[in-house]
């Protein structure tokens, strides 16, 4: 019975998650495009894209004003981004997956950093849930969705976990590890997660702004 | 190896001294070498061997290297040869070409699989496009697939095709083959590897 499921979710229903991901992020970035077009008249002529490269990457690696006035926020968002991207894309397990479905393959992390890379993951998120719950000003601001995301992360992250190291039943770990995985593409472009393409386009618009007015790149 | 490690394996190991730092996974050489030895069942052949060899009283090992050559010319006398001698218990898959090794080994269910399949929908040897393996030829697959070669004939990609090329097929039927990575690589299997 969890074997005919793991073969929907592992492969119609993986099939889905990716085209809603892809479909869902080009028309976030299509509709971000026509809003500024709405809002502006038209695209602005002097779009600075040196700034704009410095702002997003000064983003990127922690180079920030952010980054210094909240370093720890910046810490535990690194320390969720990077080890989450890592495993995503580097862990032996998803790299075999594609070798054995299309034939590509790349090199991969050895296994041992992959329990590690999760834990890590798992504490950034931690804090990022105790800010949204404690912090005075953020405390505020904090709607459900805000905590429901951070779950959603959570779970491909716990149940990945769990499916590596063969804790409780494989088969079900592994199969809700794939559906909850599928679960977070197809919400990243309806949600505040969409800033996985949205931050690049908005970073680099501020960037160019905050160029124009000569204030540095921040 | 462990508690039940028998003298007549300590013996075949030393006797094979030039394997015995890697004894691990060499099964399907060792199977090779020994078929008899591993269709009777009496020897396992699983598991790291170097712990029990450095603290094996040395003064034993010829005795268990004479011994362990008579039983082997026992069975080899009394199997003809030709007979079909294929390993029908459960071998430990741990290919040592893979260096720096991910996931344990596999516990290969050898006779199962023999009373499912032909040897040559396995084991193969091509030319001209037709596979002319036989009883007695390589059985290695890292005789010819490479563990550096990431392309599609690369020895992880051989090994992973050759299983899951047939266990996909057999989605939906009673006692369903494995077809999840942890299925096959089950860590605390008593195999060797993280």
């Amino acid at each position: 019975m969890i074997h005919e499921f793991y073969f929907l979710v592992s492969g119609p229903m993986t099939w889905l998650g990716f085209s809603v991901f892809v479909a869902g992020l080009a028309w976030r970035l299509a509709r971000y495009r026509r809003k500024a077009v709405l809002a502006n008249g038209g695209l602005p002529s002097d779009f600075r894209p040196a700034w704009a490269a410095a702002s997003i990457t000064r983003y990127l690696l922690p180079l920030n004003r952010t980054a210094r006035s909240s370093p720890w926020s910046t810490a535990a968002g690194f320390a969720l981004h990077v080890p989450l991207l890592t495993l995503a894309f580097f862990l032996s397990a998803h790299v075999v997956m594609v070798e054995q479905s299309w034939g590509v393959s790349w090199p991969s992390i050895p296994d041992a950093w992959a329990d590690g890379l999760a834990v890590l993951a798992l504490l950034g998120l931690a804090f990022l849930l105790g800010k949204r719950l404690f912090h005075p000003a953020l405390k505020g601001l904090t709607e459900p969705k805000d905590i429901l995301v951070l779950f959603l992360v959570a779970l491909p992250l716990l149940t990945g976990l769990a499916a590596h190291r063969q804790w409780g039943d494989y088969p079900t770990m592994l199969t809700l590890h794939i559906l909850s995985a599928n679960i977070l593409l197809m919400v990243i472009p309806f949600s505040k997660l969409s800033h996985m393409a949205l931050f690049f386009v908005s970073r680099a618009a501020t960037g160019s702004d905050f160029g124009r007015r000569r204030v540095g790149p921040w | 190896m462990g508690q039940d490690s028998s003298i007549w394996t300590v013996g075949i190991v030393f006797y094979r001294r030039h394997q015995a730092q890697d004894a691990v996974g060499c099964i399907l050489q060792e199977a090779r070498t020994y078929p008899v030895a591993v269709s009777l069942g009496k020897i396992s052949l699983c598991g790291p061997m170097t712990a029990s060899l450095k603290n094996f009283p040395l003064i034993i090992l010829p005795l268990c290297l004479f011994l362990s050559g008579l039983l082997l010319v026992v069975m080899l006398v009394s199997y003809p040869v030709g007979e079909c001698a294929a390993p029908s218990e459960t071998l430990h898959l741990a290919d040592p070409a893979f260096s720096q090794r991910q996931r344990p080994g596999v516990l290969f269910t050898h006779g199962e699989h023999m009373a499912r399949t032909e040897c040559t929908d396995c084991h193969h040897v091509f030319a001209d496009g037709k596979n002319t393996w036989e009883y007695g030829m390589e059985t290695s697959c890292s005789a010819c697939h490479k563990a550096g070669d990431r392309g599609p004939l690369g020895l992880r990609r051989a090994w992973h095709g050759q299983c899951l090329g047939c266990h996909e097929e057999q989605k939906g039927v009673a006692g369903r083959a494995p077809v999840m990575c942890g299925e096959c690589h089950v860590r605390g299997s008593g195999t060797d590897g993280p």
